[in-house]
């Protein structure tokens, strides 16, 4: 009896040593949000998101915080004529995150040479995935441009970033060590529900850690206001041309009885 | 602190800076006579706000300003009502002659080339007329104020051709007698053009009260004034109701603004001569113009763009 819990021990122990790294039970990534969700009230400009958690010591952290995919059609210019700059037509933009922030403790492109390459690609990080994940309708002769200038116009609304260097390392203790980084949550980022993932790398061995959902709610002024306006159109419309009259009403008083006073 | 979040927008922006942007609206639309979109629509998506929603609320803020401006010309007597709800019907039929219209010059493609570059020939003709024929006005009477009073202006063409139309009318706050139905073709053919141009119209509104109309231009901003409240109380009830593209938080921070420049517009405006009034306006839709053919002509910083905007 006494025999078989031995040997019985004897191979858990050797299956464990065994093992590769990436499954030790050991070393998981935890992540967590602080807040965990996200008010937009009357006075809101954006909010900054602190993400935190315990991953292996000698990892780096990649953050994602990304949208639900959808299709967008654009307005693209070109030139008419061979002189003016106008529309020309439009270009959809197929399978797009609505947006894609990325938050490293190291530049990605040093991560990317490290890694493992089939198991990177899986992850599907960075731009340069997002163009190969993405359709473009119709095909253009110049996608390379086309993706540039899409890239752009969304690095201006502040919804594609890339910010190497934002995560940080406290002291590690034993084989684990705290990560954190803060995510600005640009006030452009719509009311919905976003997927924060925090991926742990070590040199070509790529551990995948965990994730969390972040949600932005409208509340009080706010929330009124838009179920009004698209619950309750006509009735929102009145009212808003109503109270403008009643503005311009109220100043016209003001600068009567002001002008009475002469 | 000092930011508020616009809802239907869906983006945050600086309290003063709109309050600000209204004010100076407000201020040209009181000197003017104009609703401003020119200015405001460009201006509020350089501040990330999405075309359609800039150019609804900015109609929702004119109601304000224009309601403002309306009432402070009206205790000065420059408001010709008769006129304004005959350029307003006429106005309410071309606007919609003018969406089927532009349907059909869209269908037929190359719309957009056409649009822009007849609004801009048309900005830099109207401009430049109104320009000259100021500066001489004021040249005149700097010169010779009491030769150019007595010398009878010979009759043109069109005056004799506006003497034959039917159903001749006083209209006493303008000081003329015209055909009723000039007013209404004339508001009709302006509500065509805003229509397919994409703009409020006062900027073709008033050089046809002055030249063709040949109202006093005291007269031509506050019955302009006038004529816009109802267009642009329609289209905020309109764009609401169909669109939900009016967000109220920021059209009651710019006609916070703009109600406020339209009053302080309207005093500035008393105390400028018709002419100086006109050669200002002049300068403005000239430097409108330039600012459009610098658009055209230099590359853009984004060659993608999103849909609804000019």
């Amino acid at each position: 009896m006494s025999q078989k819990i031995i040997i019985t021990l004897f191979f858990l122990f050797a299956a464990l040593v065994c093992l590769p790294p990436a499954l030790r039970a050991e070393q998981p990534v935890t992540v967590n949000l602080e807040p965990a969700s996200v008010n937009i009230s009357a006075f809101y400009n954006g909010t900054d998101v602190t993400v935190h958690g315990q991953a292996p010591a000698d990892a780096e952290i990649l953050i994602r915080l990304t949208g639900t995919r959808h299709d967008v059609t654009l307005k693209k210019k070109g030139k008419v004529g061979g002189l003016l700059w106008m529309n020309v037509g439009e270009v959809t933009f197929e399978n797009v995150p609505s947006v894609y922030l990325l938050y490293t403790s190291k530049g990605l492109g040093e991560m990317a040479a490290a890694a493992n390459h089939n198991r990177w690609d899986s992850l599907g990080l960075g731009f340069e995935a997002i163009k190969q994940e993405m359709q473009v309708l119709p095909t253009p002769n110049d996608k390379e441009v086309v993706f540039k200038e899409f890239m752009k116009l969304k690095n201006h609304e502040e919804l594609y970033n890339l910010d190497p260097d934002a995560v940080r390392f406290e002291s590690a203790h034993g084989a684990m060590k705290t990560y954190t980084a803060t995510i600005h949550v640009p006030s452009k980022l719509k009311p919905g529900t976003y997927q924060v993932d925090v991926i742990a790398v070590n040199g070509d061995e790529i551990i995948e850690g965990g994730s969390q959902q972040l949600k932005l709610t409208q509340i009080g002024f706010p929330a009124f206001l838009s179920s009004m306006a698209f619950g309750r159109a006509l009735v929102y419309g009145i009212m808003s041309v109503v109270i403008a009259i009643f503005a311009g009403l109220g100043m016209s008083m003001v600068f009567r009885s002001k002008g009475g006073a002469h | 602190m000092w930011h508020m979040y616009l809802p239907i927008a869906g983006n945050s922006v600086n309290i003063l800076l709109i309050f600000g942007l209204g004010g100076v609206v407000g201020l040209l639309s009181g000197i003017f006579g104009v609703g401003g979109g020119f200015l405001m629509t460009p201006l509020l998506m350089m501040f990330g706000i999405p075309a359609t929603v800039a150019a609804a609320s900015d109609s929702n803020q004119i109601v304000g300003a224009s309601t403002s401006g309306t009432l402070a010309h009206w205790r000065l007597g420059n408001v010709d009502f008769k006129m304004g709800f005959l350029l307003l019907i006429g106005g309410v039929l071309g606007g919609t002659l003018g969406v089927q219209i532009i349907k059909v010059l869209r269908a037929l493609g190359n719309a957009d080339f056409l649009i822009t570059v007849t609004y801009v020939l048309m900005l830099g003709g109207v401009g430049s007329y109104m320009f000259i024929e100021s500066l001489q006005a004021l040249k005149k009477k700097d010169d010779a104020p009491a030769a150019a009073a007595a010398t009878p202006k010979k009759e043109s063409t069109y005056a004799r051709l506006l003497k034959k139309l039917p159903m001749q009318t006083r209209f006493v706050k303008s000081g003329i007698e015209i055909s009723l139905l000039l007013p209404l073709i004339l508001g009709t053919l302006v509500g065509v053009l805003a229509a397919i141009m994409g703009v409020g119209g006062g900027f073709i509104m008033v050089p046809v009260m002055v030249y063709l109309l040949r109202m006093p231009m005291h007269v031509v901003v506050g019955t302009s004034l006038f004529q816009i409240l109802f267009t642009c109380v329609n289209v905020t009830i309109m764009q609401s109701w169909s669109n939900h593209t009016v967000d109220f938080v920021l059209a009651l921070l710019l006609l916070l603004g703009s109600t406020l420049g339209a009053q302080l517009g309207t005093r500035l405006s008393k105390k400028l001569k018709g002419d100086q009034l006109k050669i200002l306006l002049a300068s403005l839709v000239l430097l409108v113009c330039v600012k459009m053919m610098a658009d055209l002509l230099l590359p853009p910083d984004i060659l993608l763009s999103y849909k609804g905007g000019h």
